[in-house]
């Protein structure tokens, strides 16, 4: 689709193109800084040239991409390129599937980040604890240590799913919601992915890593 | 005796470092380059394609990395100062 006029690009494309141009400025910063240094001593323009390029804009470059990282460490994009999560994600970006994942993703439910958005908690904490399962998840896919079909490690808790339909008139007005079976909704006693299941594809057992 | 040749004054009363601490220094300056560098690089690969292994390495490596650089920096400053009787 065409970009509306006057498109300046959204906040993470302005952090990358800085963060790039920070970083490059940088490489050339201690190459300076590296020739000043030639003679065996430290001169005065040495430790200006010093300063900038191993004080100061590297903190620029390091804020640049915590922030595009922890922000594109949320994508889809990157959900996927674990090779494990390839049926996951081409079911969820599958227009013909049915699965609860994909219902979400191809009608924009959720408009980005449609993975973590789903499998992560609300508020800090939630962000948090998602960022460190992600670690995990990192560390088990390069050592290998993790087994196919891939479970879910938790149970899926319905917190996440009221986070979002909790309020809308659509779920409170729901045949499917009687009044009397909201307490056991939103105390975990029913879960809403038994209902609403299936959530993502079915995983053959023969998968190979 | 005004024509005897005298010593001229020290690097360090010139505004530089004894010869042996400064070039300890500038090994230390050097090595921090390098780490710089490296963490620029892992800087660079996390914002031209995000990875979670990249992300993971640039944060739990480079930032390390960066943070040594700059203490030695800040331990060579240190050094700089107190040689020329600042601190």
């Amino acid at each position: 689709m065409p970009l509306p006029h006057g498109w300046i690009g959204t906040t993470s494309e302005w952090v990358r193109g800085f963060g790039i141009a920070f970083a490059l400025l940088n490489l050339m910063l201690l190459f300076f800084a590296w020739r000043s240094l030639r003679g065996g001593a430290v001169t005065p323009t040495g430790r200006g040239w010093l300063f900038v390029a191993v004080g100061l804009v590297p903190l620029m470059v390091a804020f640049l991409s915590f922030a595009h990282g922890l922000e594109e460490s949320t994508t889809v994009a990157a959900c996927g390129s674990c090779h494990v999560m390839t049926p996951f994600v081409q079911d969820l970006q599958n227009v013909k599937s049915d699965t609860l994942a994909a219902t979400h993703f191809k009608n924009r439910f959720i408009r980005e980040s449609q993975c973590y958005t789903c499998h992560s908690d609300y508020g800090l904490g939630g962000t948090i604890r998602a960022k460190f399962e992600g670690l995990g998840h990192v560390w088990r896919y390069t050592t290998g240590a993790y087994e196919l079909p891939i479970k879910i490690a938790h149970p899926y808790p319905n917190v996440r799913c009221l986070g979002c339909h909790g309020d809308s008139q659509k779920f409170l007005n729901s045949a499917g919601h009687p009044k009397e079976g909201m307490q056991s909704l939103m105390d975990g006693t029913m879960r809403c992915i038994d209902c609403h299941a299936p959530v993502h594809p079915e995983q053959k057992k023969a998968a190979s890593r | 005796m005004h024509r005897l040749p005298r010593p001229g004054p020290s690097r360090a009363e010139e505004g530089g470092q004894p010869l042996s601490q400064s070039g300890l220094a500038a090994r230390l300056l050097r090595v921090a380059i390098v780490l710089a560098a490296i963490f620029n690089i892992l800087a660079l690969i996390v914002i031209v394609h995000t990875t979670p292994i990249g992300f993971t390495l640039f944060m739990f490596v480079g930032q390390p990395l960066f943070a040594i650089a700059f203490l030695l920096l800040l331990g060579a400053i240190l050094a700089d100062l107190r040689a020329r009787q600042i601190l």
